[in-house]
């Protein structure tokens, strides 16, 4: 065997996964080689090292919250009830007669329900703007509490274009707004995936605290029900302590978020 | 029918028929409690912390959807190992997942002609002095400095303590480019983690007794 040979293959002779052959070949090598005894020993000490480590352990609080907002926003109660009720039905049915019973269920579904509620329900048209609005939430929470620091730090919103345009993670033009006047200082942003979605989230600041802006490609959820309309697709949608902006841009959409209720960071 | 129902529910690899339990209940029995693991491989496959984060969702959202795939009773980590690295394949172009910064070849050979150099005197390590002071960035940036392959090949088998044929599959490659991938990694890594060593102050020249106190973390970005 020689020197390369061996040393693609120390990782397994360390690890003791080499075949009965491989073994005594490498073995032998080792006697005949003292810099691949040497790297076998350094090998092994280093094995033992790595071994205990395994990188960061905990799911950041945003992560896994948005996370739980995703799935719950892709999981439609209709669909939990059928796998429920069909799971449930699963030891009874056998192959043979499956579709008699099958047959006998949805006959039993239409005789105890009226038609409009065995029909699918369309999916509420809240959930969407409300995950929208949730993941914003959380990004709120991160940025302020420090979780999430800021991937694109600059108070210059050309920088802050030209960086998220560099990313190459959009999928749609970006223009950056600069809230000067409006008494806004552009604090930085981020590109994340909320819903499939690459979102690029501005935050800013202002004398009466921060706001975040949430911009996605596609046409704007339709705002929470309560939402007042001001005017072509744009809707404020105000609640005690948050008030979020709904805005349809010519290829993107908008939700600028602020006034977060202060258990929020809790 | 038993078909038809393990369309909806992962199936029971000992009895062979679906559980009657929700998905959504057996999602986060199985695939919910490897979230730390997942997440962890995440961080080390792509250095930026928000991407690390998109990663993991995507390998999550792409799990639920498929849970009805998932054999129960089968390495559930490994199963979303598989979709981590299928979403990460298919998100980032190559030019994108190799994020090599260092001379692998230049920076292996450095150290190994020094260690056969050094014969049999007595040295610092370098890996164990890092570890001992659990700087975690700073081996996590050695990590990143590894070619793609090697990166998920050490990542699987050595962070993840997947076996050599479950590494295999997930990278969908033979069991002996797995053996020589690793043995590559393994040896870049070590040289990395010395040279990174000495860069960031953990490091003095072996020829001195004590190795010193950490001068200058680095307070890296996301």
């Amino acid at each position: 065997m020689t020197c390369d040979a061996y040393r693609n293959l120390i990782a397994a002779h360390v690890d003791d996964n080499l075949t009965l052959i491989e073994r005594e070949e490498a073995e032998e090598h080792l006697i005949n080689c003292k810099n691949c005894l040497r790297l076998f020993a350094d090998q092994q000490q280093f094995r033992q090292i790595t071994r205990t480590w395994r990188g960061e352990a905990s799911v950041p609080a945003y992560v896994e919250h948005r996370l739980r907002v995703a799935i719950e926003a892709g999981h439609s109660p209709l669909q939990n009830w059928w796998q429920e009720l069909r799971a449930q039905f699963a030891s009874l049915l056998q192959p043979a007669h499956g579709g008699l019973a099958v047959a006998a269920v949805v006959l039993l579904l239409m005789a105890v329900f009226p038609k409009d509620q065995v029909r699918p329900p369309t999916k509420e048209v809240r959930t969407e703007a409300q995950t929208v609005l949730d993941a914003a939430t959380a990004y709120y929470r991160a940025v302020r509490t420090g979780e999430l620091p800021l991937a694109y730090a600059t108070n210059n919103p050309r920088e802050l274009e030209d960086a998220l345009k560099a990313s190459e993670r959009l999928n749609f033009s970006l223009y950056v707004p600069d809230l000067r006047l409006a008494g806004y200082e552009l604090n930085g942003g981020i590109v994340v995936n909320i819903d499939g979605k690459p979102t690029v989230i501005t935050v800013y600041q202002g004398a009466e605290g921060q706001i975040v802006c949430l911009r996605q490609q596609g046409m704007m959820p339709p705002p929470p029900k309560g939402a007042r309309r001001l005017r072509e697709q744009e809707y404020l949608d105000v609640r005690p302590g948050q008030t979020a902006l709904y805005k349809q841009l010519p290829d993107q959409f908008r939700v600028i978020v602020t006034g977060l209720p202060p258990d929020t960071f809790h | 029918m038993a078909d038809s129902l393990s369309v909806l529910l992962p199936r029971d690899a000992a009895v062979g028929e679906p559980r009657v339990q929700t998905k959504q209940a057996l999602f986060e029995e199985h695939a919910l409690a490897c979230k730390e693991a997942v997440y962890a491989a995440c961080l080390s496959l792509v250095r930026r912390r928000d991407e690390a984060d998109d990663l993991f969702q995507e390998t999550y959202l792409r799990a639920f959807r498929f849970f009805h795939q998932y054999t129960l009773g089968t390495n559930c980590r490994a199963w979303l190992l598989t979709i981590m690295y299928n979403v990460f394949r298919n998100r980032y172009p190559q030019r994108l997942r190799d994020q090599q910064t260092l001379d692998i070849e230049r920076v292996t050979n450095e150290y190994e002609e020094k260690l056969f150099a050094e014969g049999d005197a007595e040295r610092h390590d370098p890996a164990e002095l890092f570890l001992a002071r659990r700087v975690d960035r700073e081996i996590l940036e050695a990590i990143h400095t590894l070619p793609e392959e090697y990166r998920t090949t050490f990542l699987l088998v050595d962070m993840q303590d997947l076996t050599y044929e479950e590494a295999a599959a997930v990278l969908e490659c033979p069991t002996g480019t797995v053996r020589s991938r690793l043995a590559r990694a393994r040896r870049a890594l070590r040289a990395a983690l010395e040279m990174y060593g000495r860069e960031h102050g953990y490091l003095q020249d072996s020829s001195q007794p004590e190795p010193a106190a950490p001068q200058n973390v680095r307070k890296g970005t996301v």
